[in-house]
């Protein structure tokens, strides 16, 4: 069970945590002068699915809500910044555009959420309905004119950062998306971990693992289960509207596919470490990128049944793997 | 009880992940001016998938070509073809990396119009030359764009004439919800009054719709005499099988555009036969080109081999821009462009194809084809080359 | 009134399809509580092997023949490898056969090639029905699909093994303590669930095009059957087909289709939101 893998190792000083994380963030600011453009664009997308398993990670890792419609949420942060502008085309939209991208999913996971959570649809039902809500939203997006249907939204300008009338930045070409992610991608880490750390992280596990116990400590389910929720889809949003200067926006990042893109990332990277999210979705997606080529629909299939072997063996990923290597007199 | 999530491990990951990657990069960016990148990004999967095989063979054919005749400007093309999957992230995902990481020259894009689209946003960004050929809605004139596309004049109107003087005069337009279907049918539209026919219906149905029941109903109840289908990909061959299942063969004509050999093998040779296409390329184009292109085509891939009109037009844009590199004397984009626009006409497989400099798009050559039991096509009329005439809009996607 | 009878007609024909998946994966799923995503890989399968078939042997009815046993025999063995090893795991089961749905789709992208395949309709011809000429293989499959639910809920009401399996699926503990294999019961469920996707696969490979992902969308609305009609319900997989597969179809004669399609998978989360059971449940 992943409680095991979070009992963590108290020889580690915070310190040395905090410089590594420190030098980690130096490396990546300095990537792009060792690394150049393309490459940087590449990571920016990366890091960006990173956040998107981080997201769902949190949902899934922490309070064991399967949600497979995430992508859906993913989705409407990229498509609110896109819609915003593109038909708000004045000073100070993009401030409007950032603020929906959080928003826009944040106001979808309260009533989807409420409507589900109060209704005691949990498990296995829940990763049905939201299945079918990724389903649905991607339907639309198609079927509908103003989203673009299946081109995708185009033609709007840049997302641009600054301050009307002193100075504007516009976020194009694959630097500034860069950096702009890995701040909002390390600004949303820690206050995750912030999270998970706290009693109402606790809150949450404890649900995860025994609800009925929990519930009958007098603790609001539903409302919990529906808070977590909502954070992580809006984070899912954020992660979304980041993608808009990095990639394009299409029905294909509403659908089921991206959720289960998630599910691979989170499951190999480490399920329930946070971090685990990032490091499965840089090692799958440059794996893919370097072996894509050679490997072709190989690379599929060696994916897929990785899968399976760490659903089989209740692997703990990439992270659990680690965790237990430098264990210290803790029984496997 | 204190919880930690350690930082240590997965920072030393990232770290390594962060210093090895531009290594490995790196060390295959080098030495690169000894060749000239040609960039592909083709449908070799997914929906389009029915098209991107001829139009690799096509290109392939031409860049082995030119060489075998010394390359270009004494330098060796390299073909980096890249799959899109028929979908729009992935396609320009890949013509990004073509351009920034490949820094190909120019990059030919085998794409569906909503692709396209997109992609020439990119190619203005980047200022970089796309090349492009088949057929299209006629609503595509860019100065990063030349396209041995036929335009709706081109490859639509021929057949649409045949069937108003042949078979009647009530047509039902039936297309794919997107922006080549609704392009292309708006441009058949408007050629109706022209041939003295009517609109007896009108239908768009989603790309991926497996039941085609319906559709075919409303064409029985509506009295029409042809149709025009504007269906794309492998919707086109269950649109099809499903007209045909309901018995409606000899009862109503289908004016097709887009049927090649490639779409034969679903039907019985019964169902086939018989069937009338229209398009800028057949396989049994009788001229002298052709002949030894077929040759060629076979001897590199197999005796027998066809070729389409998406793949055919491939082979003919891409040498057509050699011949404007050499022209150039360079790869850089604004000069090649200018040669492009500049160029006397290029005797291809199809004829004879001379470039409109107004509107990078090509005089092209027109057939009418008929499908035979066997599954190939002979040609039955050669109507000669005609001038492009783009329907132009800054908008491709028309809405009703 | 033409246009009402092949509208019906044609949701007749989705309807029918669809109950023959559903029923596979509700009798799974009201066993064990375990969801199958590979289960349209199994339809996909069972297409793929008419494909194959028709090379070596008399076209489409030897594939139709043998495509159920084939898929049941590919079932037993997933269940014998993977799901008997998750079925106290309901999520699990739900990752796992994700894992394998991928492994098997692009497994046969991988072999079979990318591209569409076809094959052909072993007749052709209308027939005249309720007033419109209708294809006769339509109609035909309509028959023979029918005649396979019957012949399916025979083996489960009469015959021994349908009667052990239906105790499990009531009482799973007391039907082991009256001395039911409820191992071999699970295994035959999952081998029967398995062949009628693979057999539904066979009989609309004629009419829709071969791909590796043609699966996907079928498997989708099968489970919005399972949801909506019920779970480990014959009648609810009926039902449940007739309102998905039939409620489409007619309202695709109105609306835009894909918006028909939008509506069918909200009505969905509506369902599952307040009768989780199914509509029908039992």
């Amino acid at each position: 069970m992943p409680e095991t893998m979070l009992t963590g190792n108290s020889r580690r000083s915070p310190r040395t945590t905090l410089a590594v994380s420190g030098l980690v963030f130096a490396a990546l600011c300095v990537f792009p002068l060792a690394a150049g453009e393309y490459q940087s664009g590449l990571l920016a997308r990366y890091l960006v699915f990173g956040l998107f398993a981080m997201s769902f990670d949190l949902l899934w890792g922490y309070a064991g809500i399967m949600n497979f419609g995430h992508a859906a949420f993913f989705g409407l942060g990229a498509y609110s910044v896109g819609l915003v502008l593109k038909h708000f085309p004045f000073v100070g939209a993009s401030l409007l555009a950032a603020i929906s991208s959080a928003v826009v999913p944040l106001a979808f996971a309260l009533i989807f959420g409420y409507f589900l959570f109060y209704g005691r649809v949990a498990g296995v039902y829940f990763a049905i309905v939201s299945m079918a809500l990724s389903l649905m939203m991607q339907t639309l997006a198609i079927a509908l004119d103003f989203t673009g249907g299946l081109n995708g939204l185009r033609g709007f300008p840049p997302l641009t950062l600054g301050i009307p009338g002193t100075f504007a930045l516009p976020i194009t070409g694959d630097l500034a998306p860069y950096y702009l992610t890995v701040v909002v991608c390390a600004l949303l880490l820690l206050l995750s971990l912030k999270i998970v750390n706290s009693s109402f992280g606790r809150t949450i596990e404890a649900i995860r693992d025994n609800p009925d116990r929990t519930e009958s400590l007098g603790y609001d389910i539903a409302g919990i289960q529906l808070t977590i929720f909502t954070i992580s889809c809006t984070m899912a949003g954020i992660a979304g509207a980041l993608y808009v200067p990095i990639g394009h926006i299409s029905p294909e990042i509403l659908g089921l596919l991206f959720s289960t893109n998630a599910l691979v990332w989170v499951s190999i990277g480490g399920r329930g470490t946070l971090v685990g999210g990032f490091v499965g979705a840089l090692v799958v997606s440059y794996l893919q990128y370097f072996l894509g080529a050679w490997l072709q629909n190989l690379w599929y299939i060696i994916i897929g049944v990785f899968f399976i072997l760490v659903v089989l063996f209740r692997g703990g990923g990439i992270m659990g793997f680690l965790r237990n290597r430098t264990r210290e007199g803790v029984g496997r | 009880m204190a919880r930690r999530t350690r930082l240590l491990l997965p920072g030393i990951i990232l770290l390594a992940l962060v210093f090895l990657v531009p290594q490995v990069t790196f060390a295959s960016g080098t030495g690169e001016s000894q060749s000239i990148k040609l960039g592909f990004v083709n449908m070799r999967t997914g929906f389009g998938s029915i098209h991107g095989l001829h139009a690799y063979r096509a290109v392939k054919m031409a860049v082995d070509e030119i060489n075998a005749s010394g390359g270009l400007l004494g330098k060796e093309v390299i073909l980096v073809e890249e799959d899109s999957h028929t979908e729009v992230d992935l396609a320009l995902q890949k013509l990004n990396k073509l351009i920034k990481q490949d820094k190909a020259a120019a990059t030919v894009v085998f794409v569906f119009s909503n692709i396209l689209e997109a992609q020439l946003d990119i190619a203005k960004k980047e200022k970089h030359l796309l090349l492009g050929g088949g057929l299209n809605e006629g609503t595509f004139v860019n100065h990063y764009l030349f396209g041995a596309y036929a335009q709706p004049n081109q490859w639509i109107y021929p057949i649409m004439n045949w069937a108003a003087k042949d078979k009647g005069k009530k047509a039902y337009l039936i297309g794919s919800d997107y922006a080549w279907g609704r392009g292309s049918l708006d441009a058949a539209k408007k050629h109706l009054p022209d041939i003295g026919a009517t609109l007896a219906g009108e239908d768009y149905y989603p790309l991926g719709t497996t039941d085609w029941a319906p559709a075919v109903q409303k064409i029985k109840d509506s009295g029409a005499d042809w149709i025009l289908p504007m269906v794309a990909g492998n919707d086109y061959v269950m649109f099809l099988k499903a007209f045909f299942d309901f018995g409606l063969k000899g009862k109503i004509t289908v004016a097709n555009t887009i049927f090649n050999e490639e779409d034969s093998p679903a039907f019985p040779p019964d169902i086939r036969d018989g069937l009338m296409t229209g398009a800028t390329y057949f396989t049994s184009v009788p001229t002298a080109e052709n002949k030894a292109f077929l040759e060629k085509l076979r001897a590199q891939f197999g005796k027998d081999v066809f070729m389409t009109n998406f793949g055919e037009a491939y082979y003919d844009m891409v040498m057509m821009w050699a011949k404007a590199v050499k022209t150039a004397g360079t790869t850089q984009t604004e000069p090649v462009i200018k040669a492009l626009e500049a160029q006397g006409p290029f005797l291809g497989p199809q004829g004879k194809l001379t470039v409109d400099p107004k509107t990078h798009a090509y005089y092209m050559n027109s057939y009418l084809g008929k499908v035979n039991a066997d599954g190939s096509i002979s040609v039955v009329e050669s109507l000669g080359e005609s001038a492009p005439q783009p329907v132009v809009s800054t908008d491709a996607r028309i809405v009703p | 009134m033409e246009q009402l009878a092949v509208a019906i007609l044609n949701g007749l024909t989705l309807t029918m399809i669809l109950s023959l998946i559903a029923l596979g994966l509700a009798v799974i799923f009201g066993l064990r509580g375990v969801i199958n995503l590979a289960h349209g890989e199994f339809f996909m399968l069972g297409a793929y092997a008419v494909v194959i078939s028709d090379q070596f042997l008399p076209k489409y009815w030897a594939g139709l023949l043998l495509a159920p046993l084939l898929i049941g025999a590919v079932g037993w063995v997933v269940e014998r490898l993977v799901i008997r090893h998750l079925y106290a795991k309901p999520l699990d089961t739900l990752l796992a056969t994700l894992g394998l749905s991928i492994v098997i789709r692009e497994g046969v992208r991988m072999t079979g090639g990318a591209g569409y395949k076809y094959t052909s309709v072993p007749f052709t011809g209308n027939l005249h029905l309720l007033g419109v000429d209708y294809p006769v293989y339509r109609l035909f499959l309509i028959a023979i699909t029918a005649a396979a639910f019957l012949l399916v809920l025979y083996f489960f009401l009469f015959t021994k093994y349908g009667v052990q399996i239906r105790a499990s699926i009531a009482n799973r503990e007391i039907a082991g303590a009256l001395g039911i294999n409820t191992s071999r019961v699970d295994q035959i469920v999952f081998i029967i669930g398995s062949a009628l996707a693979g057999f539904a696969g066979a009989i609309m490979s004629p009419i829709i095009p071969l791909s590796p992902n043609m699966g996907v969308d079928f498997f989708a609305k099968s489970f919005l059957v399972v949801i909506v009609g019920g779970v480990g319900s014959f009648s609810g997989a009926l039902a449940g087909a007739g309102l998905i597969g039939g409620g489409e179809s007619i309202l695709s004669s109105v609306i835009r289709p894909i918006i028909a399609q939008a509506f069918i998978l909200l009505l969905a989360i509506v369902v599952i939101r307040f009768r989780p059971y199914g509509l029908f449940r039992k």
